[in-house]
């Protein structure tokens, strides 16, 4: 068979094809398997790698991520090295107290960055924007470091 | 309410703990464990020595000593950690995204929450042990460090 030429001017060997990243699982730094890999950007003039768009499963919006947010391109899998603050989207939220205090309805981000700026509290019929401040810690579910009292304080998101 | 106390009433600063019967046990990063059973004391010393925690239905009981409990609150029990037994069931991934297994126990040291290895289980590769000096993450799946060499896979193996 016919080898196939090459005028790259530099060594291809190293190099990954748009082959090696379309279709594969897309898992973030706490091992949550995000989507399928369904797009590769590239810039125009710069014909720089941009970043990657994720399939998420159908009926789900899907997501653009950054190259700085990739860590690594694996032979099965795409890691990055962030965890993305969309997948927050429906954990309980808890009080310092550990009281529950509804779910995580919606999230505002900083820019086009992955750094959260608030959260919209849901419980039953109200809405609550909380400010990123008021987090303590973001894992299976989010835990904030006020009381429930302080939420109460807050004006309700109409 | 009357007292008999010696020094300064602290009542205040004391928690009845019926209340904390049937609360939430939330681990370090929010994971819901189950509910409180049991608050076991010591029979010399009056001091609270761990808590049960009721799993829910076909699940195990677990005992969670109070070296592992960050705080008691009228609302919930916060641990300073994530159990390790509650990872099971979690996908091992390889630093290349393979997908070598579930995590189906824990080699730990004694009954503490310090594990030395996760066993691992997948059809082909069957039962095998991974050391957690191979692990790098362990949160919704469990990933694993680049130097990791998984075992095998085998269609028909001699026993």
């Amino acid at each position: 068979m016919n080898q196939q030429k090459s005028i790259s001017g530099k060594d291809l060997d190293e190099a990954i094809t748009s082959d090696d990243v379309l279709g594969k699982e897309v898992i973030d730094s706490d091992g949550r398997f995000i989507g399928i890999t369904e797009k590769v950007f590239i810039h125009p003039t710069l014909l720089d790698f941009v970043g990657i768009s994720v399939d998420k499963g159908f009926l789900k919006k899907g997501l653009s991520i950054g190259k700085d947010f990739i860590e690594k391109i694996g032979s099965q899998a795409v890691f990055l090295n962030i965890s993305v603050a969309y997948e927050i989207k429906g954990m309980k939220v808890f009080d310092k107290n550990g009281k529950k205090l509804g779910k995580v309805s919606g999230i505002a981000l900083k820019g086009s960055g992955n750094d959260i700026d608030a959260i919209t509290l849901s419980r039953l019929t109200k809405k609550w924007i909380i400010p990123s401040k008021m987090i303590d810690k973001i894992g299976y579910n989010v835990i904030l470091n006020v009381k429930e009292e302080d939420i109460l304080n807050l004006e309700e998101d109409k | 309410m009357d007292f008999i106390t010696e020094g300064n009433i602290q009542y205040e600063k004391t928690l009845n703990l019926k209340e904390v019967l049937s609360k939430k046990v939330i681990s370090k990063n929010g994971l819901l464990i189950g509910k409180v059973s049991e608050i076991r004391m010591s029979n010399n010393g009056m001091n609270v020595q761990g808590i049960v925690v009721s799993r829910g239905f076909l699940k195990n009981r677990l005992y969670i000593s109070k070296s592992y409990i960050d705080k008691l609150t009228d609302d919930s029990v916060i641990l300073k950690i994530d159990p390790f037994l509650m990872s099971r069931g979690l996908k091992i991934v390889t630093s290349e995204g393979e997908v070598i297994g579930k995590a189906v126990d824990f080699i730990r040291k004694d009954l503490s929450n310090d594990i030395t290895a996760i066993v691992a289980y997948s059809f082909l590769r069957r039962k095998f042990n991974i050391p957690t000096k191979y692990v790098k993450s362990k949160e919704y799946s469990i990933i694993l460090k680049p130097h990791y060499e998984p075992t095998k896979k085998y269609f028909w193996q001699r026993s």
